[in-house]
C-alpha cells in the first residue's frame, strides 16, 4: 500500500524512485527537501516547548536529583549493566527455546485426520490455558513453586523456572502466530503435495513450512521485540538482572537515577531492534509488491 | 482388464451431494474425458480417484486392487498416479527442479543425483530444459502447467489425472499445454481428463462420459457422444456448447 516515496501513482515515470531501498529510519512518508525541512522545524518546536514545560515545572531540581544525578549514574552503572548482560542472556536463550517449542505446539495443532485429535486437543489447550495466564502470575507460580517442591533432580533456581515461564507463555502466542502462517498457504498447496504421496509430516516440512514461516516473518519479529523488555519480569523472582540491581541500588540510597540507566539500556537494545523489525516489514512488502503475492 | 474401475461412487460435502452413484471403467493404455457443465463433479471424481477426498460410499478399483478399502496405505496409491490441476499448484518457494524432484526423494527415497538426472530428462523433453533454475512466478502459466505435468509424471506414473489443465490458461497458451497431452495419449499413458477443450476431447479420448446430476449421465466413443448423443441433457449441453461456439 505505500512506499517510501508514497504513491504518486505515474507508474512507469516514478519507477526509478519507487524502487529506492527503504531507509533504516523510516518514519512515514517523506516527499522531498520541502517536506523534510518542515519535518526538522516542526520537531524541534515541539520537543523544545516539552523540554521547557519539565525543566521549568516547579519540582524539577528536586526530580533532576533524584531521576538524573551524575554521581549517582556513575555509582549504579556498573552493576545495572551486569544485570542488563544477565537479561540479554536469558533474551536469547528464550529466542531459541521458543520458536522451537512453539513450533511444535503449532505443528500439532495443524495435524489432520480422527487419528491425531487427542494431540490437536492437548495443543488447543495448552495454548488456550497458557494465553489466559498472566505472564507475571506463571513467573511467580513457576519461579516460587516449583523449587519449594524440591522434587529431586529437577533444577532449583529462579532463573531457570523463570525463563521457563517465560517460554512457556510466549511459546503459546507464537504458535498462534506460526498457526496463523500454516493456514495461510493455500489448501491446494497441500494437495499438490498429498497427491505426490507424501506423508502429513512431509507436506508440512517440505511444502507447508518454507511458504508459513516467510510470510510470518514481521509478526514473530515483534514477537522478539516485546520479549527483549519482558525478561525484566523476572526481576521479581530476585534474578539479579538490571531493574532488580537498579532496585537494590534504590533501596541503598533512595536515589532513582538507577532506574534511568536500566532504562537507557533497555532502549539501546529495543529502538535498534524495532527499527530493524519496521525496516524489515516494508521491504517484505515492497518485495512481494513486486514480485507478486504468494 | 479395467486399469482404473468405479462402482456406484458417491461424495457428499456437507449437504451437498456432488457423486451420486458414479460407474466407470477405464481401460490400461485408455483415455477417458469427462464432460459436463461446472459443478457436475468432474474434479471432485479426480479427487476421489488419488484418495484426496475419501469417499461416502461405492468402491474405487485401481490394477486390481479395492483402494478404497479399509486399511489401504494412500500415500503407497498416490505415488502410483499423478494429477495435474487447473491453477497448477506448483510450490512457489521451489525452484522448477525442485519441484519435479520434490516427491522422488521424499516419496520415493531417490537419490538426489538419480532423481535430478530424471527431472532433467522430463524437462528436457517438455522444453523446459532452460527454466530448471527459476522458480514459477516467472513462468509463464503454459510453462507453470508444463512443469507440474513433469511434477506429475516424474514417478513413472501408471494413470494420469488431469484436472481441466488449461482453463487457467490465457488461450494463445492453451496449445503447448494441449500437445504435451495428445504426445503422452500417442505413447499410452492411462488418463483421465476432466476438460471444456470439446474439439481436443474428440481428438484424444477413446471414450467421453457426460457427467449430470452426480452420475455418468451418458457415455461412449466420442463420435457417438459428440454426433449423436442420446440423452436430452447431453444433447441440451452439447447445443449450448455450440451456440457458444466452444466445438
Amino acid at each position: 500500500m505505500s512506499t517510501p516515496t508514497g504513491d504518486t501513482g505515474n507508474g512507469d515515470q516514478q519507477l526509478g524512485k519507487s524502487r529506492r531501498r527503504p531507509s533504516w529510519l523510516w518514519l512515514g512518508h517523506q516527499e522531498g527537501l520541502r517536506a523534510s525541512v518542515i519535518a526538522v522545524i516542526s520537531t524541534v518546536v515541539v520537543f523544545g516547548a516539552l523540554a521547557l514545560v519539565v525543566v521549568n515545572s516547579p519540582e524539577w531540581p528536586r526530580v533532576r536529583d533524584q531521576f538524573f544525578n551524575p554521581d549517582d549514574f556513575k555509582a549504579s552503572a556498573p552493576d545495572v549493566f551486569g544485570g542488563f548482560i544477565l537479561d540479554m542472556q536469558m533474551f536469547v536463550i528464550s529466542m531459541v527455546t521458543i520458536p522451537t517449542f512453539a513450533l511444535l505446539i503449532a505443528v500439532m495443532r495443524s495435524f489432520r485426520g480422527p487419528a491425531f485429535f487427542p494431540v490437536r486437543l492437548l495443543a488447543t489447550i495448552y495454548v488456550d490455558v497458557l494465553r489466559g495466564i498472566p505472564l507475571i502470575l506463571l513467573v511467580l507460580l513457576l519461579g516460587f513453586g516449583v523449587p519449594a517442591l524440591q522434587i529431586a533432580g529437577t533444577p532449583g533456581g529462579a532463573l531457570f523456572w523463570g525463563v521457563t515461564a517465560l517460554t512457556l507463555s510466549y511459546a503459546a502466542y507464537t504458535a498462534e502466530i506460526y498457526r496463523s502462517g500454516i493456514e495461510s498457504v493455500p489448501e491446494s498447496q497441500r494437495a499438490s503435495a498429498r497427491a505426490m504421496g507424501l506423508t502429513q509430516w512431509q507436506t508440512m516440512r517440505y511444502a507447508i513450512l518454507p511458504q508459513a514461516l516467510r510470510n510470518v516473518i514481521p509478526a514473530l519479529m515483534n514477537t522478539v521485540v516485546s520479549l527483549q523488555k519482558d525478561v525484566a519480569l523476572l526481576s521479581i523472582l530476585g534474578v539479579r538482572e538490571a531493574v532488580r540491581e537498579a532496585e537494590i541500588y534504590t533501596a541503598r540510597t533512595f536515589n532513582y537515577t538507577s532506574y534511568v540507566v536500566a532504562t537507557l539500556l533497555f532502549l539501546a537494545v529495543s529502538i535498534p531492534l524495532v527499527r530493524l523489525v519496521d525496516w524489515y516489514a516494508v521491504r517484505d512488502r515492497m518485495r512481494r509488491g513486486s514480485v507478486g503475492t504468494y | 482388464m479395467a486399469m482404473v474401475r468405479l462402482d456406484k461412487v458417491e461424495k457428499s460435502y456437507g449437504d451437498t451431494h456432488v457423486l451420486r452413484g458414479i460407474d466407470l471403467a477405464v481401460g490400461e493404455h485408455e483415455v477417458v474425458c469427462l464432460i459436463g457443465s461446472s459443478g457436475c463433479g468432474k474434479s471432485t471424481l479426480l479427487r476421489t480417484i488419488n484418495l484426496l477426498d475419501p469417499i461416502d460410499g461405492g468402491t474405487i478399483t485401481f490394477a486390481g486392487q479395492e483402494i478404497t478399502a479399509r486399511g489401504v496405505d494412500a500415500n503407497a496409491i498416490r505415488r502410483r498416479m499423478g494429477i495435474v490441476f487447473q491453477s497448477f499448484n506448483l510450490f512457489p518457494h521451489l525452484r522448477v527442479i525442485d519441484n519435479v524432484t520434490l516427491g522422488l526423494r521424499r516419496a520415493l527415497g531417490m537419490k538426489k543425483a538419480d532423481a535430478d538426472e530424471r527431472a532433467m530428462t522430463l524437462l528436457n523433453q517438455l522444453g523446459l530444459g532452460d527454466q530448471v533454475d527459476s522458480y514459477p512466478n516467472k513462468l509463464s502459466g503454459g510453462q507453470q502447467q508444463r512443469v507440474a505435468i513433469c511434477r506429475a509424471l516424474a514417478a513413472e506414473p501408471e494413470l494420469l489425472l488431469l484436472d481441466e489443465v488449461t482453463s487457467a490458461l490465457d488461450p494463445e497458451l492453451v496449445g503447448e499445454v494441449l500437445s504435451v497431452v495428445r504426445r503422452l495419449a500417442g505413447e499410452g499413458m492411462t488418463m483421465i481428463l476432466a476438460t471444456h477443450e470439446m474439439a481436443f476431447a474428440k481428438e484424444v479420448a477413446d471414450n467421453v462420459a457426460f457427467l449430470h446430476g452426480g452420475v455418468v449421465h451418458e457415455q461412449g466413443p466420442p463420435e457417438e457422444i459428440f454426433g449423436d448423443p442420446q440423452t436430452e441433457r447431453a444433447q441440451d449441453f452439447l447445443r449450448r456448447l455450440r451456440e457458444a461456439r466452444r466445438i
